[in-house]
């Protein structure tokens, strides 16, 4: 073998040792740990408390019914459905919308009755909760900021009304199905 | 080239002929890193829940509602005997209405407007309504409202009848005393609607 292969082999088993050589053509790198301490992130939950009750509040009623399945709605009629739910909120820019879903409503009497959601401090009470404003946007709807406690009691009401003007055709012998009536909390995005 | 000045070029971190066509090599690693590396970021960025703002739900169990329904059938409306109609003479007759709803309703009786081949006819005629209290009879001096048999009308308050309940209405019909002998042996329909309408809760 001639000097030149000898050379050109050398030079490629050389070529072919810095290639596995990994860190031989490494540029300079250095690093440390900074003790930049931990961030945790904050919390959004809504969670019922007890059993939710019905009442007659037509024409400024205020009848408790014990089983709402045996009342018969008719026009005129106005009932509310009230139940307690604990609100969990933390978060330096929490800002959540409550609401409830439309969509978990169901029945005939679906587009015929009318449906208002409430919320307060204590049943019986208009103030609302801590942590709990109107939204002036939405009727309706209400906003969830974080409190000092890191959550708050809030009664929910459901006012579920036939209008006196509703066609009999459209609203007799009908059902609303509130069985997987549905409370929601969404986060806003941070503006 | 010497061994010892390739040596000392590897050192200094400076491309030799040879590193050169490494160098080469090396750029593209690079490039690629770069790029899986923006395509890790795209996937991410992407991927649902791992950018989801805060949400959450509460399902109560709010029970189903349902309505209830309004419904009147007239039944046994016993015949009138006509035949016995002549100026200043009264027939009666009873009817039975029943409640077939759920809910209380308040019953309306109106006569309807003859049509045109009898109207001389029941524009001779007198009607007059009555809700029967239990224990009384029909008659023709039975007292109620009355008017022409066309434009009869008891209005909304004459009677609530609740749901499921019966009531028995007397109609007596009297021929004016001063009929024309004209409306002699002549027919005509006396027609009355009555109406029930749900009791406001």
């Amino acid at each position: 073998m001639n000097k030149l292969v000898k050379g050109s082999i050398a030079a490629a088993a050389g070529i072919a040792l810095l290639l596995g050589g990994a860190g031989t053509f490494a540029l300079w790198n250095a690093n440390t740990e900074v003790a930049a301490a931990s961030v945790t992130s904050g919390t959004l939950a809504l969670t019922p408390s007890g059993t939710g009750t019905w009442t007659d509040i037509t024409n400024g009623r205020n009848a408790a019914i014990s089983d709402v399945s045996q009342f018969k709605i008719v026009p005129g009629n106005k009932l509310r459905f009230t139940q307690t739910m604990k609100i969990d909120a933390s978060g330096n820019d929490l800002v959540a919308d409550l609401t409830y879903s439309a969509a978990s409503i169901t029945g005939s009497l679906k587009n015929v009755a009318v449906t208002t959601m409430g919320v307060s401090s204590a049943a019986g009470s208009s103030a609302l909760p801590a942590g709990v404003t109107a939204d002036t946007a939405t009727a309706g709807s209400f906003v969830v900021r974080p409190v000092a406690a890191g959550s708050t009691t809030a009664v929910v009401t459901f006012v579920v009304e036939l209008p006196q003007a509703t066609d009999g055709a459209a609203s007799m012998n009908g059902t609303l199905d509130l069985s997987k009536l549905t409370f929601t909390l969404k986060q806003r995005a941070i503006a | 080239m010497s061994r010892h000045g390739t040596t000392q070029r590897r050192h200094r971190a400076e491309p030799v002929r040879g590193a050169r066509g490494l160098g080469g090599l090396v750029r593209p690693l690079w490039s690629a890193t770069g790029i899986v590396v923006i395509g890790l970021l795209a996937i991410v960025a992407t991927a649902g829940g791992t950018y989801a703002l805060f949400g959450t739900s509460a399902t109560t169990s709010a029970s189903v509602v349902t309505s209830g329904s309004a419904g009147v059938a007239v039944t046994s409306v016993s015949a009138l005997d006509v035949a016995k109609l002549g100026p200043g003479r009264s027939v009666s007759g009873t009817f039975t209405v029943r409640n077939t709803g759920t809910v209380p309703l308040a019953l309306r009786l109106t006569g309807t407007a003859p049509t045109s081949t009898d109207a001389a006819v029941v524009g001779e005629l007198r009607a007059t309504a009555a809700v029967l209290r239990s224990g009384t009879a029909c008659t023709i001096t039975t007292a109620g409202t009355s008017a022409r048999a066309s434009s009869l009308d008891t209005g909304s308050s004459w009677t609530t009848l609740p749901a499921g309940q019966s009531l028995t209405g007397c109609l007596v019909l009297t021929l004016d005393s001063d009929a024309p002998a004209t409306v002699q042996s002549k027919s005509a329909l006396v027609g009355f609607v009555l109406a029930g309408t749900q009791v406001a809760p």
